[in-house]
């Protein structure tokens, strides 16, 4: 069997290595040069060639320098630290309460992974609804349901609305994280529990002694996905406030700096794409080497 | 083992094929280019058989505007192939795909002002006065200089789409509802004229009577109208004054705002050229712009009772677009601040309403002092904006025969007989081009051009803004931090007409 991948190893990866070099690789590249001069979407300012128009760190400098930029990737931070969390724990809530019922667990599998096929944007649209009317009108107005006046026009406040992305980010996808957790927890062997209950131990020692501990290669994938998720939120941003009211997240900034100037400077928009990228990467990296040294092998 | 060889061959093969299949598209221009090579020298012989791509930013009319580019090719053996985006998408993006491609469209748009830096500055929009050929160059002159797309007054880089106008759009029959059988068309030409102030006395004087019916008089421009005693027909679903899009920022920050603009600054090119003394000089218009803001935003009907500002005015499933159409058609409120393009969404609600409704200006506080354009502030109260919305631009980087094809295409479609059947009747736009006898058939396009005979337009110096000013920065603040307000005070309006011109200067210095 070896000898077989060793043979066949580069004709059956080519595909998948063309793919990633003409697809993301190449186009990065260019990217990562553009954002060096000044393009402007079709042509480039001072020059037929990118090299006529070569800028140095211009672009870098002026994107740090736009207030909305910065703004941004603050509530960008804001909104990941929030969701990342809570994402987390409800998926992990989920996956531990499928672990206890005894019937129906397909069921409410099936009912909190379901949210994950529908399309973000059109949700989105959904969601707009709901917090305008449902929450406004129906559930939390003076004679609704319950009067909370925090919890009306959720999309029209920069905080509100970070809460307003969040719980539908959480709505959204931690069936998919509950999901990955339920494979964790499935790989956990009941002798442990067993053993532990016989030496005396209770649910909640249980919990932060045997389960965390051996469900951490779970919460390595689980953390990176949500971290990167979140980081690059657009479609929900897009459609609850359309980034009204200082709600710009980073992906969003980037989609508007062309728009925010005339002529539209692609290059100051792809300089802070890469800012970006580098962020991303950089809490990734650090993220997945922190969560790997806290797993543990039986 | 060597079916899997075989296979892995397979594969890589058709890898190659779908990239290289992304270098082809270039043929059939190339080809046709050849053949237009060999085509007879005469004028009209050198176009036959070339093509040309033409991108139309109006995606509303994209099956009427191909079946246009249809009869075109047919008659002129000129194969234009029409782009068109989606309805109410943005056009910017698709158009720079397409200028990146390998067949660029000869004839692209442009949004005026706006738009134009980035097309000049690289060199593709096409000076169309140093265009020789003599049918075109006609059509190129025949634009009035207000009209003509250009950042100096001497160059001109489009030819007008159509134009269009706004104002408050009201309908007769609601006011003969008010005011008895036979009054509706004397109250509009009195509303069509009258001041700013006889204007507020009449939304008063409505408003009293939407709670408390009575046969009250009201007086506008001298002449005294008296109330049915009871609420009859239309008048009975009345709620409020104004139908009012308070999500819609576009409404107030353009075109709103519009207006006020116009007061210092008489043209899109005056905007883009202003100085620092007239932009000082729109502090009064601004402030004046902003009590009548107040006054509209205080008297908003709904369709579901009248509504207060404040937060729910700016919901989007409350008080978008859509629902301040359905108000007007409707009969919850008396004005709707639109233009012609909303006759489409008024007839899919009320075919009835859409078919006799008409405009009345947007009336501001403004006075003779603040106006520095030499017109008076009883003109101002009489006129509405109208203005070109899209032009039509020829790429001056395609080759020489498919510029000619392009001016060709462009003179072919201002041929009296085809402005008729296609730009009028078929994409309901009202024409720019007067030199022939062309009827229109809405009534709101109707209205216009009333206006528009009279010499009672206004321009539209938003236009020439910096491109985010009016809308994205100047309405958004009104939308974030004024329309969720119920009660605006004197400092108030000083602090948005302030904003209007510090966040001008700001986004005039990026």
């Amino acid at each position: 069997m070896e000898k077989y991948y060793k043979k066949w190893f580069i004709p059956l990866t080519l595909p998948a290595i063309l793919f990633f070099v003409f697809v993301i690789a190449i186009p990065f590249l260019i990217g990562l040069v553009y954002s060096f001069t000044a393009w402007r979407g079709t042509y480039f300012a001072g020059g037929d060639h990118w090299w006529q128009a070569l800028v140095g760190f211009e672009n870098y400098a002026k994107a740090f320098q736009n207030e909305r930029f910065v703004s941004s990737l603050v509530y960008t931070v804001k909104y990941t630290v929030l969701a990342v969390v809570a994402i987390n724990i409800a998926a992990l809530a989920f996956a531990l309460m499928l672990g206890a019922v005894k019937r129906g667990v397909g069921l409410f599998r099936t009912v909190f992974f379901m949210p994950n096929m529908l399309g973000a944007l059109a949700m989105g649209y959904v969601w707009q609804f709901i917090f305008q009317v449902v929450y406004t009108e129906i559930l939390f107005s003076p004679d609704g349901l319950l009067h909370v006046e925090f919890l009306r026009y959720m999309l029209q406040d920069q905080n509100k609305a970070l809460l307003a992305m969040v719980i539908m980010t959480v709505w959204q996808s931690a069936g998919y994280m509950m999901l990955i957790y339920i494979g964790g927890l499935n790989s956990i062997s009941g002798d442990l529990y067993e053993a532990a209950s016989i030496d005396g131990a209770g649910p909640v020692r249980q919990f932060f002694q045997i389960t965390l501990p051996l469900l951490m290669p779970s919460v390595t994938v689980v953390l990176f996905l949500t971290l990167a998720n979140s980081f690059k939120m657009l479609d929900i941003n897009v459609a609850l406030t359309g980034g009204d009211f200082g709600t710009r997240l980073v992906a969003l900034q980037i989609l508007r700096t062309i728009r925010d100037i005339t002529p539209p400077n692609y290059g100051i928009a792809q300089a802070q794409s890469v800012i970006f990228f580098v962020i991303v990467a950089v809490i990734a990296l650090i993220q997945v080497s922190v969560t790997r040294r806290k797993e543990v092998e039986v | 083992m060597k079916y899997h060889q075989l296979l892995a061959f397979a594969l890589s093969a058709a890898m190659a094929c779908a990239f290289a299949a992304c270098g082809n598209a270039d043929e059939r221009s190339s080809s046709s280019g050849a053949a237009a090579q060999s085509g007879s020298s005469a004028a009209e012989g050198s176009t036959q058989g070339v093509t040309i791509n033409v991108f139309n930013s109006k995606g509303e009319n994209a099956a009427q505007f191909a079946e246009m580019c249809q009869a075109f090719t047919e008659e002129t053996g000129i194969n234009a192939v029409p782009f068109s985006v989606g309805a109410g998408e943005d056009a910017m993006e698709p158009l720079r795909a397409q200028m990146s491609g390998n067949n660029p469209p000869a004839i692209f748009s442009m949004q005026g002002l706006k738009e134009l830096p980035e097309w000049e500055e690289s060199g593709t929009a096409l000076d169309l006065s140093t265009v020789e050929d003599p049918a075109f160059k006609e059509i190129v002159d025949a634009i009035p200089q207000d009209m003509r797309l250009s950042p100096d007054g001497e160059k001109s880089y489009g030819i007008p789409y159509n134009i269009e106008g706004y104002g408050y759009i009201v309908d007769p029959v609601m006011l003969e509802d008010l005011f008895g059988a036979g009054n509706g068309d004397a109250v509009i030409a009195d509303l069509r004229v009258c001041s700013y102030e006889d204007f507020i006395a009449f939304c008063d004087a409505v408003n009293t009577y939407i709670q408390e019916p009575s046969a009250a008089e009201v007086t506008i421009n001298g002449n005294s109208y008296a109330f049915h005693a009871s609420k009859i027909g239309a008048a009975e679903k009345l709620n409020g004054i104004f139908a009012f899009a308070g999500s819609e920022k576009w409404t107030y920050g353009d075109h709103a705002v519009n207006v006020a603009l116009n007061a210092v600054l008489p043209t899109p090119l005056a905007a883009a050229n202003v100085t620092d003394e007239q932009l000082e000089e729109l502090r009064k218009p601004l402030t004046a712009y902003a009590k009548a803001i107040d006054y509209v935003s205080s008297h908003v009907g709904g369709l579901n009772g009248p509504a207060t500002r404040g937060r729910d005015l700016i919901s989007s499933t409350n008080f978008g677009y859509d629902q301040s159409v359905q108000m007007l058609a409707d009969g919850n409120a008396l004005f709707l601040q639109q233009g012609n393009w909303a006759a489409g969404n008024i007839e899919k609600i009320s075919a009835d309403v859409a078919g006799r409704v008409v405009f009345i200006p947007v009336k501001m506080p403004i006075t003779d002092d603040m106006i520095k354009t030499g017109r008076t502030a009883a003109d101002f109260n009489s006129s509405i904006p109208v203005y070109v919305p899209n032009y039509y631009a020829v790429n001056a980087k395609v080759s020489g025969e498919e510029q000619a094809a392009a001016f060709r295409f462009l003179t072919w479609m201002h041929d009296t007989a085809n402005l008729q059947k296609y730009v009028v009747d078929s994409f309901k736009f009202i024409p720019w081009y007067k030199g022939a006898d062309l009827t229109v058939s809405d009534s709101l396009g109707k209205s216009i051009t009333t206006y528009v005979d009279e010499g009672k337009t206004l321009a539209a110096p938003y236009h020439g803004a910096p491109g985010v000013w009016s809308g994205d920065t100047f309405g958004l603040r009104l939308m974030e931090e004024y329309l969720i307000k119920p009660d605006w005070t004197e400092e108030d309006y000083a602090a948005i007409a302030d904003y209007g011109i510090s966040s001008w200067k700001e986004l005039r210095a990026q």
